[in-house]
């Protein structure tokens, strides 16, 4: 089930909501697990067994690293990480990368392996780095071992972050999943985040990619080059509001039910360098990867040689976890050689000149990895990499450029302002309100004390919070209803994220 | 107590769905949409496995959902708003006028004139024929599309049907219907033309095989709804649409019988109960049949077989005075021999009559080959 459902929003989350508050506190893990696989299932009929197995394996895989430990058996507890590390991996490896092996190999040597005809089991990415977190840290005992299997599962499971993210570490959630406390506050900003995720996928992130799947179903005598780059900016504005929205809906549904999940994105493209975009972008991922792989493989504390090492491996896996194809390796490896060389002190360089270049450099990047990202296969990818410098003799401009233009100006514009903190900064300046207590003031005079009241400015300051607060609550409402609109009414509802 | 009115507010909207879909009942057909609405799904674990169940909920809940045809509104309004020119295979044109997206496959278009050529070529011999090509909207008023969409006017798919029909009289009214541009030619909200629009492209038919036609100011008109919301304005409903009006035009003195494929009769060449429906253009000669035959008191005595599609419907209306019966085949409905059909028929005239976009896109022509 995706969040941007009908069957989601109007069936799936108020049965849910119902459950859950109706619970005894001691049950609501219990509920939160089953509705869980529910929703999974929606999505994944069969592939459910799947994690319930991972879930299973999990779970004894924690408990014998945590016995072990307890015991003072330290090499047992390494080789019971070793096995979980080969059991989840494998997994992985088996349901997302086994045709990809088996397609390269086949084409390498001219042989002929036939390939599993099995889709992609979606969020198993997800899920097995979440898993693989939980179990790592408990071996360096940076958590307790989870002994109740309810609790375990249903970190697991957690239906918000479940099928595109962010990637949930259990010790972020470790003490809350066995004590939280929900509440009306909490449940509030989880529906001005979770409705703010909706709009950002539903609207924007769904409209703008229609041009991009536009544009690349034109018959190529009818692009240009200025189309070409019209089309990767949408792509580049439909994955970030698309990606950051899900997780915007993740965290909001997470304070609906107590939980406080991390921020997975920071205004990627405000960037000023690749480094800063990778510090911004996917977070959960990147920090994944950081702590799980770079450090323990030595980060940058052994030498220069070393560090490049580990930042190629790091690059060439994150590229792969995004999909079991080449241009997702492409794109990883893109940007390990950007960010190796401005380690190199090409970043020192890039300081120096005006912010503004600092943001084109890095923009223009990024929409450049985007387009490889985007790109069905490599040949396809080249394709659209020459056509959009002028390699493929297409027109600069033609008639349909101008027409998506006008078209899509006023969303594009949109949308790029609200890729910036403005929008937010202006929320916060201008709507949310601050309580204002207006002071109970006397005054001293001659010999008695004079009820004073509040100025005229704080009377004036708080009616201006009651406008606010009226015109937040319209925003909010406006957005939610414009969403449903939008989505009973929609033809282009794509799921990013099936490969991931 | 702005966050228990969020709380609330979401937790209510959301719950009112979902009550709305268990206790109101299920529609089963919208008029809106001119379609058969998805109905509650059945389980059965085989499609529930397969993921057809999942899908099937879904498509059902997003016909079912609450306020769907003000929820559909809401959002061609929103897009018109941030200057998208189309929605859902329509353009929003100038004056209130939609404008249906034409961009004809080339290969089927040719498909289907040489199918009609191959017809003609076995009766042109022994039939007199004549084909009426219906330009669309945006091939009379070219300036109602958004500018740089890529979408045709038509005039050279015209001039290609020309080429493959020289041999029968081929009428294009684009020209008649341009002197008259001023006038209330086509629907705004409707991918037909009007029967003032009609008028003009048979006066056309009538200059080009000699026939009688009267005055337009001599019929008698009449303005007998001001308010169809035709099919395009339903492909995306804007609030700020101009509804469009139903011009008909009487001859006083003309007596008519219809006769439908299934031996109903109706006395006049309007279906009056019709005008209480959404699609209001089925007023003139009761929409869609795959066979009718038309009847009057014409004096002329002649018998026509019209091969048509929709856009005949307002104009048949006046041809209908100069013959005295008239045998109106639809293609995509019509499964019968049409051989035995024109050899029993004695006809003096055949008729086609079609608009660009049907010409260009249907599949039935195939049907002509018998």
């Amino acid at each position: 089930m995706v969040f941007s459902s009908v069957v989601f929003l109007f069936v799936f989350l108020p049965l849910v909501l119902l459950f859950y508050y109706i619970t005894p506190k001691k049950a609501k893990n219990a509920v939160l697990l089953i509705v869980s696989l529910i929703f999974y299932a929606w999505g994944e009929p069969i592939y459910v067994l799947l994690m319930i197995g991972s879930t299973v394996a999990a779970y004894i895989f924690g408990l014998l690293i945590g016995r072990f430990k307890e015991e003072g058996r330290l090499k047992r507890a390494k080789a019971s990480l070793a096995g979980a590390l080969v059991f989840h991996l494998g997994c992985l490896t088996l349901f997302k990368y086994a045709n990809f092996f088996i397609d390269n190999l086949n084409n390498w040597f001219n042989i002929d392996i036939s390939t599993l005809d099995w889709a992609l089991p979606i969020g198993i990415s997800f899920y097995t780095f979440q898993i693989l977190s939980y179990l790592i840290d408990v071996y360096c005992g940076r958590v307790k071992v989870q002994k109740n299997w309810i609790n375990l599962a249903a970190y697991v499971a957690l239906f918000p972050q479940l099928i595109a993210g962010p990637i949930v570490r259990y010790e972020t959630v470790e003490s809350e999943l066995s004590k939280r406390q929900e509440s009306i506050d909490l449940f509030a900003q989880g529906v001005r985040r979770f409705v703010a995720g909706l709009g950002k996928k539903v609207l924007i992130a769904n409209t703008v990619g229609e041009l991009y799947t536009m544009v690349h179903n034109l018959d190529a005598s009818k692009q240009s080059v200025l189309m070409l780059w019209m089309a990767s900016i949408a792509y580049t504005l439909q994955i970030y509001y698309d990606f950051s929205g899900y997780s915007d809906m993740a965290i909001g549904l997470g304070k609906m039910f107590g939980f406080h999940f991390l921020e997975n994105f920071n205004y990627p493209y405000i960037s000023v360098s690749i480094t800063e975009f990778w510090r911004r972008w996917h977070i959960s991922l990147s920090s994944w990867f950081r702590d799980y792989l770079y450090i323990p493989l030595g980060g940058n504390r052994r030498g220069k040689l070393i560090q490049y090492r580990n930042i190629f491996i790091v690059w060439f896996l994150t590229g792969f976890w995004h999909g079991a194809a080449w241009n997702f390796i492409v794109w990883g490896l893109y940007f390990c050689v950007l960010l190796i060389i401005e380690k190199l002190g090409f970043s020192n360089l890039l300081k120096r000149i005006p912010l503004f270049f600092q943001h084109i450099y890095t923009i223009f990047l990024v929409i450049i990895s985007w387009t490889i990202f985007a790109a069905n296969s490599m040949s396809e990818c080249f394709v659209t990499l020459k056509g959009m410098f002028c390699m493929e003799g297409l027109p600069i401009c033609n008639d349909l450029t101008v027409y998506y233009m006008t078209s899509y100006g006023i969303l594009f514009a949109a949308a790029c302002i609200g890729a910036t903190p403005l929008l937010k900064r202006f929320y916060v300046e201008h709507i949310t309100t601050r309580p204002v207590n207006l002071p109970m003031r006397y005054q001293v005079r001659e010999n008695h004390l004079e009820f004073v009241g509040a100025t005229r400015e704080e009377i004036a300051g708080r009616n201006r919070n009651i406008i606010r607060e009226i015109v937040e609550l319209i925003a909010i409402f406006a957005v939610l209803l414009l969403s449903i609109a939008y989505l009973v009414s929609a033809s282009f509802n794509p799921f990013l994220y099936f490969r991931f | 107590m702005k966050n228990k009115i969020i709380t609330f507010g979401f937790v209510m909207i959301l719950s009112s769905f979902l009550l709305a879909v268990i206790v109101l009942p299920d529609r089963e057909y919208s008029s809106m949409e001119n379609r058969y609405l998805n109905q509650k799904p059945e389980f059965t674990w085989k499609e529930f496995l397969n993921g057809e169940y999942m899908k099937a909920v879904e498509d059902y809940l997003s016909d079912q959902v609450l306020f769907k045809d003000a929820l559909v509104t809401i959002k061609s309004d929103a897009e018109k708003m941030l200057a998208k020119q189309e929605s859902n295979g329509v353009y929003f044109g100038e004056n209130g006028y939609y404008v249906k997206d034409y961009n004809p496959d080339q290969d089927k278009y040719k498909r289907n004139l040489e199918f009609i050529k191959e017809f003609v070529d076995k009766y042109k011999d022994e039939y007199n024929m004549a084909f009426l090509l219906a330009p669309n909207v945006q091939g009379i008023y070219d300036e109602l599309v958004p500018e740089n969409a890529a979408i045709k006017d038509g005039k050279e798919d015209i001039k290609t049907a020309k080429e493959y029909l020289k041999d029968i009289s081929f009428i294009d009214p684009t020209w008649d219907l341009k002197q008259h541009d001023n006038e209330y030619l086509y629907f705004r909200t409707d991918h037909h033309w009007t029967m003032r629009g009609a008028y003009y492209a048979y006066a056309a038919i009538c200059r080009e095989l000699g026939l009688d036609a009267m005055d337009i100011s001599d019929y008698d008109s009449q303005m007998v709804s001001d308010e169809f919301y035709g099919s395009l304005y339903s492909k995306a409903p804007l609030s700020s649409v101009k509804e469009d009006s139903l011009e008909v035009f009487f001859n006083p003195k003309g007596r008519y019988q219809v006769v439908f494929e299934d031996g109903t009769k109706m006395n006049s060449l309007f279906a009056r109960s019709n005008l209480y429906t959404k699609d209001k253009y089925t007023y003139f000669l009761d929409g869609n049949h795959s066979f009718i035959t038309i009847r009057s008191n014409s004096a002329s005595g002649k018998r026509a077989l019209v091969f048509k599609d929709s856009y005949s419907h307002a104009l048949l209306p006046f041809l209908a005075d100069n013959y005295s019966s008239m045998d109106v085949v639809d293609l995509r409905y019509y499964r019968d021999n049409l051989d035995e059909l024109i050899n029993n028929g004695k006809y003096d005239q055949i008729f086609f009559i079609y608009n660009l976009d049907f010409i260009t896109s249907d599949d039935n022509f195939v049907w002509l080959q018998g």
